[in-house]
């Protein structure tokens, strides 16, 4: 049976917003900035923020009421970041925002919005998402523990499976291991990912 | 696994990894990342101000909108009623006329019963309401001159 949700009302949303604790909020700061770096987006963390703001507050994004504000919120995050590694019109906002920008990183974007096909266009996002991942195995790739981490993660398991899984129930390794992933990705950006 | 499933997997990994850390730990993640914590958090504060004041002026404007509409009807509704007192007809011999020629729905008649239990505010309050239902319009107003 399908579950019925309710959801938060934009004055609803506006007041819990408003009351959102600062360790809350740093988390959506680490959200923006994870996802930023992660995929290598051409934007800044608060433009990613701004986004999900501006969706939910025009009734574009709805969070359930039952959700954790802020898991919501990171949610919409998280759905903007993939439509920007995804979408040709954000690739389209992204060529505004690399104008600038070097023409060995002009000349990968262009090559987003060339597709007219739809077919084309479905190949070409699912070979972006691919190739966003896959830069990712690549900038780990003298670190075991790290890349066993990733396929597990890519794999779909879970923080408590991965553990017992892939590091034979060793709380310290995993952590460890999943700090280096994460600082890592902290630097894919500013290292810029190996091709 | 797919690809696009392997990309979605990891991208909900991010998110509960950093819900699930403690607040500690989400300080030493962001002082990690070189972040100016105090300011970006003022601004992802004062981020939610320019979408917020946009959807209350929408929401204000359709206020407004309303409020004239409103308004409209309700000047329009006194016109006729004035227009019938400076005809010189009575208010309650306008609406037996009415209830007699069938035209009132069936809730309003039974309100007005014969006019003569009810106040000449009740009447007028009845007209207003067969005003805004179009049973009676401006022609018949100006007809009563």
């Amino acid at each position: 049976m399908k579950k019925e949700y309710s959801y938060l009302s934009v004055d609803a949303f506006l007041k819990n917003y408003q009351l959102l604790k600062t360790d809350e909020i740093k988390r959506l700061i680490a959200v923006c900035h994870r996802f930023r770096d992660a995929y290598c987006l051409k934007l800044e963390p608060r433009d990613l923020m701004n986004e999900a703001l501006t969706r939910i507050i025009a009734g574009h994004r709805k969070i359930p009421e039952d959700v954790v504000l802020v898991a919501g919120i990171a949610h919409v995050i998280k759905s903007i970041a993939n439509d920007l590694v995804t979408s040709a019109s954000n690739k389209a906002w992204q060529l505004e925002v690399v104008t600038e920008e070097s023409d060995s990183v002009m000349s990968e974007i262009s090559v987003f919005s060339l597709s007219p096909e739809d077919e084309l266009l479905e190949a070409q996002e699912a070979a972006d998402v691919s190739e966003k991942v896959m830069a990712i195995f690549r900038f780990f790739e003298n670190d075991a523990d790290v890349l066993s981490l990733l396929r597990s993660i890519t794999d779909g398991l879970k923080a408590k499976d991965i553990v017992g899984s892939t590091f034979n129930g060793n709380q310290v390794k995993y952590d460890s291991t999943r700090k280096r992933l994460m600082r890592g990705i902290a630097r894919m950006k500013s290292e810029g990912a190996k091709k | 696994m797919s690809k696009s499933r392997a990309h979605e997997n990891l991208s909900n990994f991010i998110i509960d990894d950093i819900l699930l850390l403690s607040d500690a730990e989400i300080d030493s993640e962001l002082q990690s990342m070189g972040i100016n914590v105090e300011a970006e958090v003022s601004e992802f504060r004062q981020l939610v101000d320019a979408p917020s004041l946009e959807f209350r002026k929408a929401r204000l404007k359709i206020a407004k909108a309303h409020s004239q509409k409103g308004k409209a009807v309700e000047s329009k509704t006194s016109a006729i009623i004035d227009n019938f007192k400076a005809a010189g007809k009575d208010i309650r011999a306008v609406l037996t006329e009415l209830v007699f020629s069938g035209q009132v729905p069936a809730q309003i008649t039974v309100a007005f019963r014969d006019g003569k239990e009810i106040s000449d505010e009740e009447a007028e309050s009845i007209l207003e309401d067969l005003i805004s239902l179009g049973v009676v319009k401006d022609d018949e107003s100006d007809r009563s001159k």
